[in-house]
This record gives structure tokens, C-alpha cells and sequence, in this order.
């Protein structure tokens, strides 16, 4: 080997190095654009669902965090944004679960005003039935009198 | 006391005070509140709520990641996962209400689910009574009626012992003769309940007959007075026969529940399409495909259609007790039971809105199960509704 060839084979591994470096933010910044997507549509359905904007601060922090993190890919900040990302995907899990069992909660309420509303229909078919039974007395006397 | 000591004591003062500027920077406010967070015995009990287990986990270990990013002298690293950490933390209790909102759901279920076998029970001899009481009236008015007709007879027999041999007894005839054709017309309007089905013409019929009544116990007799009134009568008393018929043959129709369901059934199948209505032992269910957005537990406007168009069926069958289950797609379990159920309660407010009686409506969560289409997602957003008598 003559001296020159170290020299050329370690220029070729940094340009290799370099190049597969290049690649692997690509692929990254590629990756975090789909993400970004996919969480403003869950984002979106989240903030339709919640009725009661129970979640609203938690949803107004996270879109700020998604903004935030497309606004770092666009400037190349590709690491950042991965942290922001992670944010937001777990900030959309929190919503999601805050969204829940506020559902959850409000049919827990309307079952219980089903219940108090079957309680009041029985007591009302009572005085109904008692009413009934009364005529029924009255109406079998007047008929035997009649007959 | 040598000024050499207090040299010695002002250098390490300094040393001190210089170590300490070049120390350790501030913890972050991020990092702080977790760790007083987790200093919270109440915390650790999260850990115990099904489902919130592995976000517990998570902050923990997100906790331990800020604190040993913090000791690498990571500040911004440290702040992150501190971020990740409460997220986690909150989320597991989040889940934690899901769970006990879900208690207070099943709980609320099976107290409605005790009721249902009294509400049943007593709606039934409700109905019951209805139908005996409703008997025991028609009974009396016969009773009375053919009372009141003894009672005619008999002062008619003695009005005419009097008029015997008297040139009006031809008259008189006639007046009986016109009598029992009114008699007739009006047995044959109570035939087709023109009482309830043609009200306004029977009861101007029945007020002549009654004053024709009166007029023929009188005396002495109008004779005229009495046929041309008897003449007007028998005229309404035909009009209200023709104009209860209608009503009649639907009170009749609904004394057969078969053919009252296969009525609904082929109406309902020009209105929803014959794939979504299904005949099921005494009832027909109808089924209201997409009728919410994913998610949503208002009713679209496709919802609005279809509730409308029940509406109206629940009105022309008033006799047809209504059941709305409702369903959503497939996803979470927990929060699709909830889901369901504030659909189905939306479906019976747009009935009780519409003017059906609360009584005769009843509505359940189904959740996720059944999915009935399972190449379309949005078409199992939806209710179904059970006609039943």
C-alpha cells in the first residue's frame, strides 16, 4: 500500500458516514411529516368529540406543540421536533383519555335519570292502577244495579 | 486570634462561594413539580386501577430518565422527559376516572335493569284494568239502553191503551215505523264506533234522538214535529256511519297484531329499503344506518331523516311500544358503551320531541357488538329501532 491509499480509503468512509447520516434524516423528516399529519386529524376528531370542552387547555397546549414541531422540521431541526412529536403523541393520549370518561361519565348520569324517571313512571302507573281498580268497583255496582 | 486565620477562613469562604457559582445549574421547574408529584403517597395508588398500570409505569421511568439527564448536566433533555413523565401521570388518571366512571355506569345499569320487571309488571295490569273498565262501560250503556227501551215500551203500550179507537193511532205507526229506522241507522253508527270516529255528527244525531224520546212519551204526541226531526236524525246518524268507517277498519286492523306488523314492516320497507327492516318474533326492527358522524352522539343529518320518518311511523302505529338500541363501530370498548348509549338517548329525545309519549319509549347502549356491516365503518354509527306490541 502506498502512503496515499490510507488517506483515500478514510476520505471515502467520512463520505459514506456523511451520506447514510444525509439519508437517515431524511427518512426521519419524511416519518415526522406523516406524523404530523396523522395527529392533526386525531387532534381534530378529539376536539369534535369533546362535547363538553372538558379537554380544551390540553388541546389548545398540544396543537401549539404540533405547530411547533412542523415549524422545527421545515427548518431542518429534525431532532427537536422528534422530542415535540413525542409530546404530542402522548399529549393526544391524555385527550383521548379525558374525552372518554367524560362520555363515560355523562351516560353514567342519564342512566341515572332513567332510573329516577322509571321510579317516577311506577309510582304514577300506581295511581293509575289504583284509580283503575276503583272505577272497576264502582262500575260492576252500577251494572248490577242496572241489571 | 492571628490575622493568618482569618486569611485562611476568607479563602475557603471564597473557594465555597466560587465552587457553587460554577456548580450545578437550576433544576427545571418541569422536574420539580414531578418529583414533588411522586413524594405524593396518593400517587402510587394509581398503579392499581386496571388499565392505568403501564402509563404509571411509563412516568416513572420518564421521572427517572429526567432526574439522570439532570445529573448528566442535560437541562433540556431533563425538562422533556419530566413533560413526558406528567403526561403519563395524567393520563393514568384519566383512566383511572374512566374506570370509576364506569363503576358508576354499570352501577346505574343494574338499578335500571331492577326496575324494568315492576314497570313491566305494572304497565300490564294497567293495561289490564284499562281494557276491563273500558268492558264494564259498554256493558252498563247496554244495560241502561235496553232499560230505557222497557221503560218507552211500557209508556208507549199505556199511551196507547189511551189512544185507542182514536183517528191518530195511524199516525202513531207511522211514528214508530220512523222510530225503529232511527233506531237502526243509530245501532248501525255505534257498529263502526262512530262515537269516537265521527264524534261531532253522531253526537248532533244522538241529542235528536234523545229529544225525539222525550217527544214521543209526551202528550199529547207530535206527531209531524216528530218524524220530520226523526227524518234529520236518521240522516246523521247515516252521514256519521259513512264518515267513522275509515277510522273503524284501522281499530279493527290493530285487534290483529300480525297484520298490523306486516303493515308497519311494508311501510317501513318503502321508507328505509328492505335490508335495514327485519322481522323478529313480535316486533320489527328497523335499522337507522349512519345516522351519527365517528364519534359524535348527535344525530347527522341522515339521523334527522331517519327519526323524523319513524316519527311518523310511531304515530300512524300508536299502538307499538319502541325500542332504540344504540351501536357505534368498532374501537375502544368503554368508551363505545358510553357512546351508545348517549345515542340511543339522543334517538328517544327526537321521539319525544316529535310527540311520542316517553312511556311507550325505551332506549339501551349496545356498544360496539353486532356490527352489522363489516366492510362499512360509518353505516354501523347508528341506531336501530324495535317495534314491538
Amino acid at each position: 500500500m502506498t502512503p496515499r491509499k490510507p488517506i483515500i480509503a478514510l476520505l471515502l468512509i467520512t463520505l459514506i458516514t456523511g451520506a447514510l447520516a444525509t439519508s437517515a434524516s431524511a427518512n426521519s423528516r419524511q416519518e415526522y411529516a406523516k406524523q404530523v399529519e396523522v395527529f392533526r386529524a386525531k387532534l381534530l376528531e378529539q376536539s369534535e368529540a369533546d362535547a363538553g370542552k372538558l379537554a380544551a387547555d390540553d388541546i389548545a397546549l398540544v396543537s401549539t406543540w404540533l405547530k411547533e414541531a412542523q415549524a422545527l422540521l421545515g427548518s431542518g431541526d429534525v431532532d427537536r421536533a422528534g422530542y415535540k412529536l413525542k409530546r404530542v403523541e402522548y399529549g393526544i393520549d391524555l385527550i383521548q383519555a379525558l374525552v372518554g370518561a367524560s362520555k363515560i361519565k355523562d351516560a353514567a348520569t342519564q342512566q341515572t335519570l332513567a332510573y329516577e324517571k322509571s321510579l317516577a313512571q311506577i309510582e304514577k302507573l300506581k295511581a293509575e292502577t289504583a284509580k283503575l281498580q276503583e272505577q272497576k268497583a264502582q262500575l260492576e255496582r252500577d251494572l248490577r244495579a242496572a241489571r | 486570634m492571628s490575622s493568618t486565620y482569618f486569611a485562611r477562613v476568607l479563602v475557603i469562604l471564597l473557594t465555597a462561594l466560587a465552587l457553587s457559582a460554577c456548580g450545578k445549574p437550576d433544576k427545571p421547574k418541569e422536574l420539580l413539580e414531578i418529583e414533588a408529584l411522586w413524594q405524593d403517597p396518593a400517587t402510587r395508588q394509581v398503579k392499581d386501577i386496571p388499565g392505568a398500570r403501564s402509563f404509571y409505569e411509563e412516568s416513572r421511568k420518564f421521572r427517572y430518565d429526567a432526574q439522570d439527564a439532570y445529573n448528566d448536566g442535560e437541562v433540556e433533555l431533563s425538562r422533556e422527559y419530566a413533560i413526558y413523565s406528567k403526561l403519563r401521570y395524567r393520563t393514568a388518571i384519566a383512566i383511572a376516572k374512566q374506570f370509576k366512571a364506569k363503576e358508576q355506569l354499570d352501577a346505574a345499569d343494574a338499578r335500571v335493569a331492577t326496575l324494568n320487571p315492576e314497570l313491566t309488571a305494572i304497565n300490564a295490569e294497567r293495561n289490564k284494568l284499562t281494557g276491563e273498565v273500558a268492558d264494564l262501560e259498554r256493558q252498563l250503556n247496554v244495560a241502561k239502553r235496553q232499560r230505557a227501551d222497557e221503560d218507552r215500551r211500557r209508556a208507549g203500550m199505556a199511551t196507547s191503551k189511551i189512544d185507542a179507537g182514536q183517528d191518530n193511532s195511524a199516525k202513531m205507526r207511522l211514528v214508530d215505523d220512523k222510530l225503529r229506522q232511527l233506531d237502526t241507522a243509530r245501532n248501525a253508527a255505534r257498529s263502526v264506533n262512530a262515537q269516537e270516529n265521527a264524534a261531532a255528527l253522531y253526537n248532533r244525531a244522538e241529542n235528536q234522538f234523545k229529544s225525539l224520546q222525550v217527544m214521543r212519551s209526551s202528550s199529547p204526541v207530535p206527531y209531524d214535529a216528530i218524524l220530520s226531526s226523526a227524518e234529520g236524525a236518521i240522516r246523521d246518524f247515516d252521514a256519521a256511519t259513512q264518515q267513522a268507517q275509515p277510522g273503524y277498519k284501522v281499530e279493527v286492523q290493530k285487534q290483529d297484531p300480525v297484520a298490523r306488523r306486516a303493515a308497519l314492516a311494508n311501510v317501513a320497507r318503502t321508507v328505509f329499503g328492505g335490508e335495514n327492516v327485519i322481522t323478529e318474533g313480535s316486533g320489527v326492527r328497523i335499522v337507522a344506518p349512519a345516522s351519527f358522524d365517528r364519534g359524535a352522539s348527535s344525530l347527522n343529518s341522515s339521523g334527522h331523516r331517519y327519526m323524523n320518518e319513524l316519527t311518523t311511523l310511531a304515530k300512524d302505529y300508536d299502538e307499538f311500544s319502541i325500542r332504540i338500541e344504540g351501536f357505534t363501530s368498532k374501537g375502544d370498548p368503554t368508551e363505545n358503551l358510553g357512546l351508545s348509549q348517549l345515542r340511543a338517548r339522543a334517538a328517544e329525545d327526537a321521539f319525544i320531541a316529535g310527540g311520542i309519549k316517553s312511556s311507550r319509549v325505551d332506549s339501551s347502549g349496545q356498544g360496539q357488538e353486532r356490527i352489522r356491516f363489516p366492510d362499512d365503518r360509518m353505516r354501523n354509527e347508528r341506531v336501530e329501532i324495535v317495534f314491538s306490541r
